[in-house]
């Protein structure tokens, strides 16, 4: 569980992007900065002008005050544009920064984190609350600093110009300053609890939407929909209790300022009765006051603003401090000879569950293709996942050609170890760049011979812009047969010495299986093989067989004598 | 050609502190220039009796004002009186300065003046009094 962020937590995690772009960020608050003593010191030049003119009809000095005053103004826009250039600078590159050290972060993440992970929670956090980060540091931060000095300025004016009102003023602001930390730390777990509801609601909806064919298969819209409402229902639960919260603190904190407001109302009547105060002190006065009044309801929204924004930040906080890969200590090069894969002793089990594996042996010839046959969960999958580098045993080792893996790089370790799945990810783009996905560096002859070898020669012929045309959602849709052809040819690109099949033909039905089995023979010759799968074909295809049951090794040896003598085979395919 | 004009208005505006930092200068630079070279009237107000057409000023000898201005009510009118060498006379650390006609009849025999005494710059009466006389 990752820390609670603070203010001065989330200032101190912001740091380093921060730092980053410190000019830029200077010169933002150097703009504003100017901002706000033009605004401290335009009141009190206007009302010098106001009694010099009215009392005194000294119409150069009107004239003057007035010219330099429409020059300053002038000079305060430009200087207002070149902060406001700052500010959309540093909104496009600060916030890109962060979105893209959170994308890494999701990319390197260790596959026990990414299963938790939601994925319309993570897209959330990577679009929406990266750029709260900036805006966090240009409103809690540098604006809050410039109006808190603003305040110091507009007091410290205010007593010179009389102490009475001085003191109502400092009487004022902490009362208004209490409330606002008051409400800022309700809001603050308030928005915890809306985040927290809309991650769920995120992630809940983005499964939907990608499944929404089962879905009505299934018949289960109406379901669904009342999932849909249930989610919105308590989102307008938590907006409304936010929402309630915020309108009581502005009002709170209005009604603070109202107070104090109507009481300068009435010292300056006082005074003004008693001939000690000019239209000019008056208009400073009433100037500063709605000044102090604005910084004021600014300081409360801003604190609330920031608990609002403190939640969100700590979700990308807790993504950057997702367990990591890059925590993985190996650094050596996989060089594989024989390809050889020994399992030794393995204990693993996943995150609050029960040991799957324990002490789990299972050695693997070099060359050999083994199937990995068992019931669901039974730890297949794991294993093929723990070779490539994804879990790490919590005991023993897995050692290919005698090397320990935990001792080399994963790049390396991926670059020897392929898996094809069953669902083979096929981007939304050309075939060219689909099939680059095995090795960006191919050249256009290895492309060739690639898909030639998987079978996809005849596929890319027939299209119009060959293997330039685009493929998926946007694109041709492509067969199951052929997205696997796709993983074969990326596979060849590849070129790893070891390939994992898992359940790669599940899906398939049993002409095209049989084909695809063809274009394997020549892509497994001298390579190893671990063919994870339910279908007998499958296993045929294999020299030696594993069978594993609720993390056990049951039985390892010829494909063809086991299904003969073995019961557990048997069963499992259902043979009497 | 736009790519590179665009590039060009980034780096002026966004990535090079020159422009912006030489802008803020010149602010500054013209807001002091302007204040330190405008010279206001520095106030004083007294509270007098007219007595035989005259107003007298106590421990107010040194003052050499070229006009005064005489009100009841300042929110209401305030008036400005040329003041003449003759219209002045000095007793006893006091001024005197003869009103022979005002151009209002006060209600009562107390009024204001105000008496212009010496000048400073705008600079020191916005940012150090306050915008105060």
């Amino acid at each position: 569980m990752n820390k609670k962020l603070t203010y001065f937590s989330t200032v101190k995690f912001l740091s380093k992007y921060i730092f980053a772009y410190k000019r830029n960020y200077i010169m933002f608050a150097i703009g504003w900065l100017f901002d706000i003593l033009l605004s401290i010191f335009t009141p009190i030049m206007f009302a010098v002008m106001i009694d010099e003119i009215v009392y005194y009809q000294n119409v150069s000095v009107f004239l003057k005050i007035s010219i330099s005053l429409v020059i300053m103004i002038l000079l305060a826009c430009i200087v207002h544009f070149f902060t406001q250039q700052q500010y959309a600078y540093l909104q496009i590159m600060y916030a890109f920064e962060i979105k893209k050290d959170l994308f890494n972060a999701a990319q390197y993440a260790k596959a026990e984190a990414l299963a938790d992970m939601q994925a319309g929670d993570a897209l959330n956090t990577i679009q929406s609350h990266a750029f709260e980060c900036m805006v966090f540091v240009i409103r809690n931060i540098i604006h809050t600093v410039n109006h808190f000095f603003a305040l110091i300025f507009y007091v410290i004016y205010i007593f010179v110009i009389g102490w009475q009102f001085g003191l109502l003023m400092l009487v004022g602001i902490p009362l208004s300053v209490y409330a606002t930390i008051k409400f800022g730390r309700i809001t603050r777990r308030c928005n915890d609890e809306y985040n927290s509801v809309y991650g769920n609601y995120s992630g809940w909806l983005m499964e939907r939407l990608s499944a929404l064919q089962d879905i009505r298969l299934l018949n289960a819209q109406e379901a669904e929909e009342k999932k849909f409402t249930g989610f919105q229902k308590k989102l307008f639960h938590r907006e409304n209790q936010n929402s309630v919260i915020k309108l009581s603190a502005q009002n709170v904190v209005q009604t603070i300022n109202f107070v104090v407001q109507m009481s300068v109302y009435a010292l300056c009547a006082f005074f003004a009765c008693k001939g000690e105060m000019t239209i000019g002190v008056l208009t400073i006065i009433l100037a500063f006051f709605a000044n102090i009044k604005k910084t004021v309801v600014f300081f409360s929204d801003y604190f609330i603003e920031a608990q609002k924004r403190i939640s969100r930040i700590q979700r990308v906080y807790d993504l950057f401090n997702l367990p990591s890969e890059k925590e993985w200590k190996g650094s050596e090069k996989l060089h594989i000879t024989d390809g050889k894969i020994e399992f030794q002793n393995i204990t693993f089990g996943y995150k609050d569950k029960q040991e799957l594996f324990q002490k789990f042996s299972l050695d693997i010839e070099g060359g050999r293709k083994v199937a990995l046959v068992g019931k669901s969960g039974s730890g297949k999958t794991t294993l093929a996942y723990m070779l490539a580098g994804f879990y790490k045993p919590g005991q023993g080792r897995v050692t290919i050609d005698g090397k320990d893996i935990s001792d080399c790089s994963l790049k390396s370790l991926r670059q020897n170890v392929g898996i094809v799945q069953q669902d083979v990810l096929v981007f939304d783009g050309t075939i060219r760049s689909n099939l680059l996905l095995g090795r960006k560096d191919a050249s256009e002859q290895e492309i060739t011979d690639a898909y030639e070898r998987a079978g996809l020669g005849e596929l890319i012929r027939s299209l119009d812009k060959g293997i330039d045309t685009v493929i998926g959602t946007k694109g041709v849709g492509l067969s199951g047969g052929q997205k696997q052809r796709i993983a074969i040819a990326r596979i060849y690109l590849k070129n790893p010495q070891i390939i994992v099949f898992d359940e790669a033909t599940s899906a398939l039905d049993s002409e095209t299986e049989a084909l695809i089995h063809d274009s394997w023979k020549s892509a497994l010759a001298g390579r190893t093989a671990l063919v994870i799968s339910h279908r007998l074909s499958s296993v045929m295809m294999c020299e030696k067989t594993a069978v594993i049951e609720d993390g056990v090794l049951l039985e390892y040896g010829d494909t063809k004598e086991l299904l003969e003598s073995s019961d557990a085979l048997k069963t499992l395919f259902a043979m009497s | 050609m736009r790519k590179k004009y665009a590039n060009l208005f980034v780096k002026m505006t966004a990535k090079s502190p020159l422009l912006f930092l030489l802008l803020i200068l010149l602010s500054v630079l013209f807001l002091f220039g302007v204040t330190l070279t405008t010279k206001v009237d520095v106030i004083k107000t007294y509270n007098v009796k007219i007595e035989n057409d005259k107003i007298c000023i106590q421990n107010a000898s040194d003052f050499m004002p070229d006009e005064v201005y005489v009100y009841e009510n300042r929110n209401e009118a305030v008036y400005k009186i040329k003041i003449e060498p003759e219209m002045l006379s000095r007793e006893n650390n006091s001024l005197e300065i003869s009103v022979n006609q005002l151009s209002f009849i006060p209600q009562s025999d107390y009024v204001y003046i105000d008496i212009p005494v010496q000048k400073i710059t705008l600079f020191r009466r916005v940012f150090i009094q306050g915008g105060k006389f």
